[in-house]
């Protein structure tokens, strides 16, 4: 087994030995072959894990099910005088359990839009270098070079969308809603999240109408094909969890 | 008094986690059962089945405690709101297997786009189809026919243990003497399996 492989999805390789590795990905087979295999059994090691754990987690879960405990009167007394009293200070505590939007699009970007993909060509490319200091949190940086670029080419649709996500990341969302709506008017990409990545600057924001906005841009996703099927996927349960707020 | 015990703080369970050892197994299972009713919201919001919303949140609260294991997990949303999303992301899986026939291909079964996603795009179509025609089942097999030792180190790896825990757990002498045996036991694995399979 190739002792690369690990480090490379560890991404612990230093950038001249992953664009190495990937080089070499691209010719040889048996190096295919060989990655095909570290992922596949990490999947049924990941499968087999998930099994014991569940089946362990519901074993442990089973006896809370049974409501076989006795409680006598007065514990019933002293729980509600107890509840009664922490009431509203427990009301306050404990929230709702429906997740808000800005909680939503907050979550969706640490899961999803955390890092982006990045061509490791070895040229020197802007945008490639946006999308890593992005990847790197320095969105400040980030944003700065995608303007940059934006400036010598207003309609490029990968800088729009990097710097928009980096002034979605600093919370400029007036900044980062200007960016996806110009993302969103051009017309010819074939694929192009900018309404999708509008609205979740919308649902961060969270003003009177934004919901709203969110809303109308999140229904045109879902029917669109102009995005993936995961990005369709995620507007229609969002304007399900939204509905229901 | 059971009633007013109070759940564990997030903070705790995530440094819980994260510190590994013994204890991270305790921690986990307060993350499982402190979320534990998002359960009932998969089988009313996106009508699964129980079992099924149950699935999924077990294989939800798994990615979590892999991304904070792998430091993906940075904290920048609250624990209970990334959860609940990845929760939300399983559910949408589990409808799409019950409404697709894809199902049986279906890359996310239960694995983690992430490492796919560091491939270079040229590269993942051949990896992923590759993957598609390995056997998980005779693989499943071969994992239970190593060694003991063998194949308890690479269910801890899958489990996100790292390599220190990993000697501290099974008595090696350091995280380096696992890396080495954990690759030879791969390399063992892959070699069963290839006396199996046609490949």
């Amino acid at each position: 087994m190739n002792d690369r492989i690990e480090d490379y999805f560890n991404q612990n390789l230093p950038p001249p030995e992953r664009a190495q590795f990937e080089e070499d990905l691209r010719q040889n087979p048996q190096l295919q072959e060989e990655v095909a295999f570290f992922l596949k059994t990490k999947q049924v090691l990941r499968n087999q894990t998930l099994a014991e754990r569940h089946a362990e987690w519901q074993q442990s879960a089973a006896p809370a099910q049974v409501p076989v405990r006795r409680i006598s009167i007065w514990q019933y007394a002293a729980a509600a005088i107890v509840i009664l009293a922490m009431g509203w200070a427990w009301l306050w505590l404990s929230g709702t359990k429906e997740l808000a939007g800005p909680q939503l699009a907050q979550a969706y970007m640490e899961q999803e839009l955390d890092s982006l993909s990045v061509q490791m060509s070895g040229a020197a490319d802007s945008l490639e270098l946006a999308k890593d200091q992005y990847n790197q949190a320095n969105y400040n940086t980030a944003l700065a070079i995608g303007e940059d670029l934006l400036q010598r080419n207003p309609n490029n649709g990968e800088a729009l969308k990097v710097a928009g996500l980096a002034a979605l990341r600093q919370q400029n969302f007036d900044r980062a809603i200007e960016y996806f709506h110009r993302l969103a008017g051009q017309p010819d990409l074939f694929y192009n999240p900018g309404k999708f990545y509008e609205a979740i600057a919308y649902l961060y924001r969270n003003r009177p109408l934004d919901k709203k906005a969110a809303k109308e841009l999140l229904k045109s996703v879902a029917s669109s094909n102009q995005v993936g099927k995961a990005e369709k996927e995620q507007a229609k349960q969002w304007l399900i969890e939204l509905e229901s707020q | 008094m059971k009633l007013l015990q109070r759940s564990p703080h997030d903070s705790d369970i995530i440094q819980g986690i994260r510190a590994g050892g013994a204890a991270r197994r305790l921690h986990e299972n307060q993350l499982y059962s402190k979320y534990a009713y998002f359960v009932e919201e998969g089988h009313r919001k996106h009508r699964l089945s129980e079992d099924q919303s149950s699935m999924a949140y077990s294989d939800a609260v798994l990615t979590v405690i892999e991304h904070i294991c792998t430091d993906r997990f940075e904290g920048r949303s609250e624990l209970k709101t990334y959860l609940y999303q990845i929760f939300s992301n399983k559910c949408v899986d589990h409808i799409r297997k019950n409404t697709t026939k894809k199902a049986r291909v279906h890359q996310a079964d239960g694995f983690d786009d992430h490492y796919m996603n560091l491939l270079p795009d040229d590269t993942r179509t051949v990896v992923q189809q590759l993957m598609q025609q390995q056997d998980a089942e005779l693989l499943g097999q071969r994992l239970g026919q190593l060694g003991d030792k063998c194949r308890q180190m690479l269910m801890a790896w899958g489990e996100g243990y790292k390599d220190g825990d990993i000697a501290k757990q099974m008595n090696y002498q350091s995280a380096a003497v696992v890396k080495t045996s954990r690759l030879r036991c791969l390399q063992k694995l892959r070699e069963l399996y290839l006396k199996g399979h046609d490949y």
